[in-house]
């Protein structure tokens, strides 16, 4: 099936799941392997179950925290993009310093931003916005200024206007890029709602999981570290989803 | 016959930061109304160049050209001009890239014509393909259906058939020849293809090497309609020969 081609066959994929954790399983157990170390699978799925609730409190924190953050990351940075690449002033302006921000990593400007703002919402909002933007708009910036020169000729020879120009060429050139950034971007918002937990929250998976850690429940490690990760390919499969319905031409590459 | 394009004395240098490179020296060429005249020369003589300027994509140059009576640089006179590569958007199905000129001048209610072209362009079946899901030929009839829906009488066609194999071409001039007739329109059309030019055209205009300039206008005297036996008739032959002579 096609609509998997990005992620190779999922059957493949899902058997040597299934056969590694049957191994993890018998493994554990022949070897009597202590469960703060290693749990079994079976004791993994116990503590999904025990800690129910628990995990669905975490996780919708950080869900939330991440989906906000993604759409302000989005919006923010398809803003910025249009603006690069409408004005050449901004664009010259704003460009060094997008790539420039990029050289401070944001897990040493994270904790500032929970000094800043607090151990709300707002912190995490902040970090996933500043994470999830670079790549969107790098991507679409490019993207947009990827359109194919001789196409923009003949558009003119059309009589096309600038409107038309930007609408009917440099838009739909720019949607590959413009995927190809949203799911790294995913990708990222995730890992910066975590972090930003790290540095000061009541509650998300993150804090979850460095509970869990310093009680030495490494079985609820594994259920969160789970959960983080499913939501992630989730998110990724979404947008890969929303690709396919706009990029239709690209089926044979 | 009334004169459809002038083009007198056109001069095209273009400019680089240091060097520049003399393109186009003193070319006159003249076009009548419904006329098809194709332009050979040498590859980076100046071929491309030339449409390009008439399709106002290049500004810079000197000489006159005058479309209608009227000089191209007062007036905004909107060729059908296909560029030399095909140019379809892949994004876009078959049937919207045709569509496109359309859309850009904002009518839309020609359904109905668009349509019949398509059956004449023998297109129908492909509406909704995508380019990259087409033969070559195909591309290239939507591309010169495109140019159509530019609605001008006057086509300036780039080497449209300069990618396709023997055969496919050979099909592709008759049928372009049909079409062009059916619809009156007068052509300017480029190829280094010397049989396709005989065949098509009511004049051949050969080029030198750049800089170029005319060194060679040949009047083919085969009437119309024409078909695929007068490739090998003895005159055929003739033009051929003093086109090739022309150009070595
Ligand atoms: N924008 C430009 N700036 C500088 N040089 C150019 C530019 N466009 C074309 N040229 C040069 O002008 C010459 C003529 O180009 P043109 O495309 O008109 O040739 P052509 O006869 O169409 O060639 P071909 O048969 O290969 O299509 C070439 O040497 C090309 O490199
Ligand atoms: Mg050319």
């Amino acid at each position: 099936m096609k609509r998997f081609r990005n992620i190779g066959n999922p059957l493949y994929s899902s058997i040597a799941v299934v056969v590694f954790i049957i191994i993890w399983e018998i493994f554990t157990r022949a070897r009597d392997i202590k469960e703060y170390i290693l749990p079994a699978p079976s004791a993994i799925l116990n503590e999904f179950i025990t800690s129910g609730d628990l995990l669905l409190h975490h996780s919708m924190v950080t869900i939330t925290e991440t989906v906000l953050g993604f759409i302000l990351g989005l919006v923010f940075a398809i803003l910025l993009s249009l603006l690069m690449s409408s004005f050449k002033l901004f664009r010259s302006i704003f460009y060094p310093f997008m790539i420039l921000s990029q050289t401070v990593p944001i897990i040493v400007i994270a904790p500032l931003i929970t000094v800043w703002f607090g151990i709300g919402l707002i912190p995490k909002l902040i970090v996933c916005v500043l994470v999830v933007f670079f790549p969107i708009a790098l991507n679409l910036t490019e993207g947009l200024s990827s359109y194919d020169k001789d196409l923009e000729e003949l558009l003119m020879c059309m009589n096309a206007s600038k409107l038309q120009i930007f609408m009917k060429l440099k838009l739909p050139s720019a949607l590959v890029h413009f995927f190809s950034g949203l799911k790294i971007a995913a990708a990222y918002a995730v890992m910066g709602a975590i972090m930003s937990e790290w540095t000061g929250a009541e509650s998300g998976l993150g804090i979850f999981l460095t509970r869990s850690m310093k009680s030495f429940r490494t079985a609820a490690m594994f259920a969160d570290i789970a959960i983080i990760s499913i939501f992630s390919i989730l998110l990724f499969l979404l947008i890969s989803l929303i690709e396919k319905k706009f990029i239709k031409w690209n089926v044979k590459g | 016959m009334r004169t459809k394009i002038k083009i007198e004395n056109l001069s095209k240098t273009f400019k680089a930061k240091k060097k520049s490179l003399e393109v186009l020296k003193n070319l006159n060429i003249e076009l009548y109304e419904n006329q098809f005249v194709s332009l050979i020369g040498p590859s980076g003589c100046g071929k491309s160049t030339i449409l390009r300027i008439l399709a106002g994509l290049e500004k810079d140059f000197s000489g006159d050209i005058t479309v209608n009576g009227e000089s191209i640089k007062a007036s905004s006179f909107q060729f059908g001009y296909m560029p030399q590569k095909d140019l379809l958007m892949p994004w876009r199905t078959v049937y919207k890239n045709i569509i496109l000129p359309l859309e850009i001048n904002g009518t839309q209610d020609r359904k109905l014509e668009v349509e019949n072209l398509i059956k004449e362009f023998g297109l129908q079946g492909f509406e909704n393909f995508y380019p990259g899901e087409i033969s070559g030929g195909m591309k290239q009839r939507a591309g010169i259906l495109r140019t159509f829906l530019m609605d001008s009488d006057i086509m300036l066609l780039d080497e449209p058939f300069g990618a396709l194999d023997a055969i496919t071409r050979i099909k592709m001039q008759e049928w372009l020849l049909k079409v062009l007739i059916e619809h009156k329109k007068t052509v300017l059309f480029i190829t280094h293809d010397i049989e396709e030019a005989v065949f098509l055209s009511d004049r051949v205009y050969v080029l030198s090497d750049r800089p170029a300039h005319v060194i060679k206008t040949l009047d083919i005297g085969f009437p119309r309609p024409r078909n695929r036996e007068m490739l090998s008739s003895r005159e055929f032959l003739e033009y051929k020969d003093i086109l090739l002579k022309a150009l070595l």
